[in-house]
């Protein structure tokens, strides 16, 4: 690395995780640039989430490093968006969507203030962009599994930050949403933000700039046309993965 | 009835009464607001058992009551917390062990002082003995509550709604979580001496959840919770005055009692109002059937229609038949008309005659899709799509229609409005009075019957099928279908609808 080398956006260095005495992630390394999207692959419990969680000191690591534009980050307040699992909220919840697109914007309008009308209509534009305008002042409980998503999407947009993390956010989400979805990250991508995403759909990998296969460590990182291996794909998941090529395999 | 309201207010405890009523209503119920979306009842029901053994110790040491709570309750949430932080026991348990033990250490307290303190009263309060401090106390805590939930909404919001959100986006969920457990603590506490230990989560969780039923979005639940609570309060003070009932439960039971009101009575969830939705449905089928009918009459000749004509085609008394078409009428779908022979009859009107065609395009359609897509035979779609037809909306209609490729005609062959409510003519005449001895052509078969379309099915009798009528009289019919010779039973042929050969054609 030469001195004058711009330091990306987002770098992770040797992070280790545990829960009690059980190592989650061990040296896990990775690094981000503006205008990419990071897929990250794995089986369950390979500690997915779990990355997502430390990048974002929702949990503690118990060493390494995270680095924004070369400056360790520590508590990201409010520069980074997460968009988190649907299973976490109280969809029962009074609040409507416009409600729960506002929320994106509190880190903006300051303590002791409440959203004003430019903040309002900035929500109603984002709302409109997910197609979800006609919904705006609808309960969030009565939305579909896509539209919520849409919503949350939405949340993560209003905050205008340079870097978006994704926790599967095609899960319980329909064909037109996550085509909606994906039309959005593409465009955020393009004026230059950075995304990092947890999704398990392997059908999409050659949309992502960089492919990582984690369970536990790094099992590999790269261009998704070098990563995507029947050979990696063996050591990200063990055996089981030889049996479902072969049957995807037959005429 | 002004006398019953403000004779007691005469007497300065009743004043004090009734301010503190005000007090507590509004202020429980927006600290009520957020346990109930926290799902945190069972914490409040902890912190206010917790309270017995300060109240307990600050009586026989002559103490204000209040200092002595707030002690042991403020103790058990850091209890809570650290029986969570340092064990695999969650919180509902290690709320459980925490305010029973605190709740018998009172009680221990108090038997030990027998005679000095008063436990039914510490349990379920008195609020018409309220002294001048307790009023203090109560409107202070208010004040408090009132002024930390308008200055930090958006941020109390935020953490109720999705923590980890607002931990994400920088603000301080940890200090929020200990600010409201405080402001739990000391709204109970304020609450004790007018409704008691036992009875304060009541005051707390009842009017918010009432509120939950009525509105959905949280800063018009905590307003409406508030208006509850205060109503709760001061109409169960003034029943427990004049009636001479303990004040604590009468408040409780008065705020029960408008609970169990809202979940009868609330718009869209309210039981009465989905009572009420399901009939006004049943309605509108009885009365789509209706149009559908007249249509059919409408367009074999007979308009208008008499209504006692109407009457036998849809097998109901008259007088139901009356109400059913004063019920389209008041829709404009229909006017009343007289019939040649001067008996009442009805009209379709221009609206209800689109209606009539929109509700035989979804039914025509749906046929189609389930037999088409849906792999139903053609003898079963029919009771299928009369229940689908009254439940479907007409931008769903437009991209079944486009799924099925725009298709001109439903699988018995009669012909699909198209979205404008246009329906071409049926030239078509039933096979009992076509002209022997001429090529024919199948244009539809009746489609109500599936005993009749599965035998028409069997004798390959389909839409677009050629045949012949050989001979017939008045008690069958013989007919050639490409080869095979058929005799038909009257009430069958009268089912099959045929144009002349050659003319026309169809999708």
């Amino acid at each position: 690395m030469t001195m004058n080398a711009k330091p990306p956006l987002l770098e992770v260095r040797n992070m280790t995780v545990s829960y009690g005495h059980r190592p989650i992630l061990r040296a896990v390394d990775l690094t981000l640039a503006a205008g990419q999207l990071l897929g990250i692959v794995g089986p369950s419990g390979a500690g997915k989430s779990t990355l997502l969680k430390a990048i974002l000191s929702l949990i503690p690591m118990e060493s390494g490093q995270v680095l924004m534009h070369g400056r360790p980050l520590g508590r990201p307040r409010g520069r980074i968006a997460y968009l988190p699992q649907r299973g976490n909220i109280d969809w029962d919840f009074p609040a409507t969507a416009l409600d729960v697109v506002l929320m994106g914007r509190y880190r903006h309008v300051g303590w002791l203030r409440r959203p004003g009308p430019e903040d309002v209509a900035l929500a109603r534009r984002i709302l409109e962009r997910v197609g979800m305008a006609p919904f705006a002042d609808r309960q969030i409980g009565r939305l579909s599994g896509g539209q919520q998503q849409r919503v949350f999407l939405a949340r993560a947009l209003v905050q205008e930050t340079e870097l978006i993390i994704l926790d599967e956010p095609f899960v319980g989400v329909d064909a037109a949403s996550e085509k909606v979805i994906w039309d959005i990250l593409d465009e955020l991508r393009a004026s230059g933000r950075a995304l990092l995403m947890v999704n398990h759909d392997l059908s999409v990998v050659e949309r992502y700039d960089i492919l990582m296969f984690l369970n536990g460590h790094v099992v590999a990182k790269g261009p998704p046309e070098e990563v995507f291996t029947p050979e990696n794909l063996r050591r990200l998941y063990g055996t089981r993965v030889i049996t479902i090529d072969e049957t995807v395999g037959l005429p | 009835m002004m006398d019953i309201l403000l004779e007691p207010l005469q007497y300065a405890f009743i004043q004090r009464a009734l301010l503190t009523a005000v007090f507590i209503g509004i202020t429980g119920a927006v600290m009520g607001s957020f346990l109930l979306v926290k799902r945190w009842s069972l914490l409040g029901d902890a912190i206010s058992h917790a309270v017995l053994p300060g109240v307990a110790l600050a009586y026989l040491w002559g103490m204000p009551y209040f200092i002595g709570a707030m002690a042991t309750a403020l103790l058990t949430s850091v209890g809570i917390s650290f029986v969570e932080q340092h064990s695999r026991i969650k919180s509902d348990a290690a709320m459980g062990i925490m305010f029973i033990s605190a709740f018998a250490l009172g009680l221990a307290i108090i038997s030990r002082a027998a005679g000095q303190v008063d436990l039914f009263h510490i349990m379920f309060g008195n609020i018409l003995g309220v002294s001048p401090s307790d009023l203090w106390v109560a409107a202070v805590t208010g004040l408090l509550v009132l002024l930390v939930v308008v200055l930090l909404y958006k941020e109390l919001l935020l953490w109720a709604f999705d923590p980890v959100a607002a931990e994400v986006m920088g603000f301080p969920v940890r200090g929020l979580h200990y600010a409201m457990m405080l402001l739990l603590s000391v709204t109970i506490v304020a609450s004790l001496q007018a409704v008691g230990i036992v009875l304060v989560v009541a005051m707390l969780i009842t009017p918010a959840a009432t509120a939950f039923l009525l509105v959905r979005r949280f800063g018009p639940m905590m307003v409406v919770a508030s208006v509850l609570g205060v109503t709760a309060a001061v109409i169960g003070l003034y029943l427990s005055y004049y009636w001479n009932l303990a004040s604590g439960a009468t408040m409780v039971l008065v705020s029960t009692a408008m609970f169990f009101l809202a979940l009868l009575l609330s718009p869209q969830e309210g039981l009465l109002w989905q009572t009420l939705s399901r009939r006004r449905r049943a309605l509108r089928v009885a009365g789509e059937d209706y149009l559908k009918v007249l249509h059919d009459l409408s367009a074999a000749g007979t308009e208008p229609v008499p209504m006692a004509l109407l009457a036998e085609r849809m097998g109901e008394p008259e007088s139901l038949v009356r109400r059913r078409i004063q019920y389209l009428q008041r829709q404009g779908f229909v006017a009343p008309a007289v019939a040649a022979d001067g008996t009442p009859a009805v009209a379709l009107t221009g609206e209800g005659t689109m209606r009539a065609r929109f509700i035989i395009r979804s039914h025509r359609l749906w046929e189609r899709y389930l037999a088409e897509k849906g792999g139903m035979p053609w003898h079963a779609v029919h009771a299928e799509a009369h229940a689908l037809e009254h439940l479907t909306e007409p931008p769903e209609l437009d991209r079944m229609e486009e799924v099925l490729g725009y298709p001109r005609h439903d699988p018995h062959g009669a012909p699909i409005p198209t979205r404008e409510g246009s329906l071409p003519d049926d030239p078509s005449v039933p096979l009992t009075e076509a002209e022997p001895r001429t090529p024919l052509t199948v244009v539809r078969v009746e489609d109500e019957d599936p005993a009749v379309l599965r035998r028409l099915a069997d004798l390959g009798i389909v839409p677009g099928r050629r045949l012949e009528v050989k001979s017939g009289d008045g008690d069958r019919v013989l007919v050639l279908v490409t080869g095979a010779e058929h005799t038909l039973e009257p009430y069958l042929a009268a089912e099959i609808f045929v144009r002349p050969a050659g003319s026309g054609n169809r999708s």
